[in-house]
């Protein structure tokens, strides 16, 4: 399937303008996704990856420079009509927001809103909106209800039946499950979960939280300073990251129960760059407690591993015997 | 202390039988019991995480210890004294108190300095002498060195972690014998997460300072805490040293919270049904059986307890202070 994924990103820049000059926040991507299956996106706030989310679907400010290509189920966003564009949007697809009481209109019945969503990008029957309430575990009397009168999981469910209502192929879920409760979140994972085997939908789960990509995703790649840092299958990344980052972000989250981790936390040094001023070299040098000289000077690409054939790094020390999967 | 109840000499905070409910919002509606009858003893250099989902009355408790809360019932004793009520008790008191909030950006005043964010409290508290002095070692010691580089930045000038530590060096230079922590590191990177909580800890060591975080999140007390409590609408339902409630959980609650966080993969995936329980509704019997896997199974049935479940309270049995205990007519079979 990887020869006709639904999603291909090559060589994507985005660059924002502001008053202090262009701010590169996504510096070089490439992905891809495969029908069917969930690619996880893990970084901190700053790394670019909403930016990468947004730009998917050119939802980006008009002043914004986008170069490179996104093609979607083939066809190349960057170069669309806006005609054809709003076509694109919602119906091949769409987009799960994170914060959902900011997203859903506060003065606006939930049915209506689903609906305007069927009624902009396909033109549909009001009975479609009880399926999708059906679909994400809504009651059809929530119809009518206004969004405070959800709770936060309730109105993430709403956001979910709005991004499927136009039956897309790709579903970009930026921090679906953020803001909620432990149970809660658990509970709109399950469902993501479920509706994606259902549909054989494809997805692009983006997060600041390795720990819940394990059980939901295909394959993770790591984000950092607008680059992809490492990629890999989910399961082999999160249990032996090579690249020193994700090393770092997979341990700030301790395994319960590994006597390691036990009064240890983990951290990293140091703050998130800014894009605006990057450091030379290798963009994690600064907070790296591998780092050689050259990583000062010279930026390495992201590459393949020697010791394995779906993992990507950008390291110097990528193919260390010692730094090899654990 | 009054004469029909004891405490314990050396404790450092003591909370017996608090409740505390909110009135209802319109005539005719319920009571909101926020806090519902919680023991807990907190011993100096200890620190305790307090875990449940969000309306569980974590944070009701919290700032019912701080004094910011009247009590319905019950008494909490800080020092083996109840926390005063008069002006000049409370200000001694609010100095041995402190505490940080969730999120630095809305805790910062931002037209403040960093200098006067933390000098505050020294001049509330009358202790000017130097203030410089004091100032600058206790943004090194949150990790903000050379202090000097950070003294006249404004908020808006530090990155998260940078801000937090701010907020924790303003509770720190008071000097306080227990410190609140409300989720201090939800808001925060990932990669900055780990650096603050090994502040607060090497601050609990190094002071012999008591830390009662808050928190939702269970690899945190795995990270930091020597006990948990873990809370269920209003009360707490199993309270033990982090390594037996975390890999011998009692409470068909805890076990459930557990089976969910991904970083614990011994246990089967229990999500539990419906939304965070609503405090102005607390069921019949025991407070979790409309969500509790056993009734729902048919376990309770099986053992025989179901009836227990359905009308009968249970209770925290009694204990020493380090022991794992659990709320659950499961365990007294």
């Amino acid at each position: 399937m990887i020869d006709s994924p639904v999603l291909k990103v090559r060589d994507l820049y985005v660059t924002y303008q502001s008053s202090f000059g262009p701010v590169p926040a996504v510096r070089g991507v490439d992905l891809d996704i495969a029908l069917g299956e969930t690619l996880g996106l893990a970084g901190e706030s700053g790394c670019g990856k909403s930016t990468l989310a947004m730009a998917l679907l050119r939802l980006v400010p008009p002043t914004t420079q986008i170069s490179g290509s996104i093609l979607l189920d083939g066809q190349n966003v960057l170069t669309m009509k806006p005609g054809q564009l709003r076509l694109v949007r919602w119906a091949q697809a769409s987009i799960v927001f994170q914060g959902a009481q900011h997203v859903l209109n506060p003065v606006q019945q939930i049915g209506v809103q689903i609906d305007e969503a069927i009624q902009l990008h396909h033109g549909s029957t009001s009975s479609t909106v009880r399926e999708m309430l059906a679909l994400v575990g809504l009651s059809d009397t929530r119809a009518d209800d206004y969004p405070h009168e959800l709770s936060g999981g309730q109105k993430q469910r709403v956001m979910i039946a709005m991004a499927l209502s136009c039956n897309p192929l790709l579903i970009i879920a930026d921090e679906p499950t953020t803001a909620l409760d432990v149970m809660v979140q658990a509970q709109i994972l399950q469902l993501l979960d479920n509706i994606k085997r259902e549909r054989g939908l494809s997805m692009l789960f983006i997060t600041h939280d390795l720990s819940v990509l394990s059980h939901n995703t295909d394959r993770v790649a790591v984000m950092y300073a607008g680059r992809i840092v490492e990629v890999g299958p989910a399961e082999e990344l999160l249990r032996g990251s090579i690249h020193p980052y994700s090393r770092a972000l997979a341990e700030s989250f301790p395994i319960i129960g590994d006597p390691m981790s036990r009064h240890k936390p983990k951290g990293l040094a140091g703050d998130p760059p800014d894009p605006n001023s990057l450091p030379s070299g290798c963009p994690f040098h600064p907070r790296c407690n591998v780092a050689i000289d050259s990583c000062k000077s010279i930026d390495i690409k992201l590459s393949a591993v020697a010791k394995s054939v779906d993992r990507q790094v950008a390291c110097v020390h990528a193919n260390d015997e010692s730094r090899s999967v654990k | 202390m009054s004469s029909n109840q004891q405490y314990s000499g050396n404790a450092l905070l003591e909370l017996r039988d608090v409740h505390v409910a909110y009135p209802a919002r319109r005539r005719g509606g319920s009571v909101a019991r926020a806090v519902d009858g919680v023991q807990l003893t907190l011993q100096p250099g200890e620190i305790v995480a307090l875990v449940g989902e969000s309306g569980c009355g974590k944070t009701t408790l919290a700032r019912a210890i701080l004094g910011l809360q009247q009590l319905s019932k019950g008494t909490i004793q800080f020092d083996g004294e109840s926390i005063p009520t008069d002006a000049a008790g409370k200000k001694l008191f609010r100095r041995q108190v402190q505490i940080v909030f969730q999120d630095p950006t809305a805790s910062l005043n931002p037209r403040q300095s960093v200098y006067e964010i933390v000098a505050e409290g020294l001049r509330i508290h009358g202790n000017s002498e130097n203030e410089h002095k004091i100032v600058s070692a206790a943004l090194e010691r949150c990790g903000l060195h050379p202090a000097e580089r950070y003294l006249l930045r404004y908020p808006h000038e530090l990155s998260g972690g940078q801000r937090q530590r701010v907020v924790i060096a303003g509770a720190m230079v008071l000097e306080p014998r227990l410190l609140i922590a409300d989720e201090p590191v939800s808001s925060l990177d990932a990669s900055v997460r780990g650096e603050i909580l090994k502040l607060l800890q090497d601050l609990a060591r190094d002071k012999n300072m008591a830390v009662l975080v808050v928190t939702h999140d269970l690899g945190l007390p795995w990270n930091i805490a020597d006990r948990i409590a873990v809370m269920y609408l209003g009360r707490i339902v199993e309270i033990g040293t982090t390594e037996d409630v975390l890999a011998r959980p009692k409470h068909p609650y805890t076990r459930a919270l557990l089976s969910v966080v991904h970083e614990h993969l011994q246990l089967e995936q229990q999500i539990l049904k419906g939304d965070t329980p609503d405090p102005t509704s607390i069921s019949h019997g025991c407070r979790f059986n409309p969500r509790c896997p056993m009734v729902q199974s048919g376990e309770a049935e099986r053992l025989g307890i179901l009836q227990k479940c359905l009308n009968d309270d249970p209770v925290l049995p009694n204990k020493q202070n380090n022991d794992h205990i659990a709320a659950c007519h499961a365990l007294n079979i």
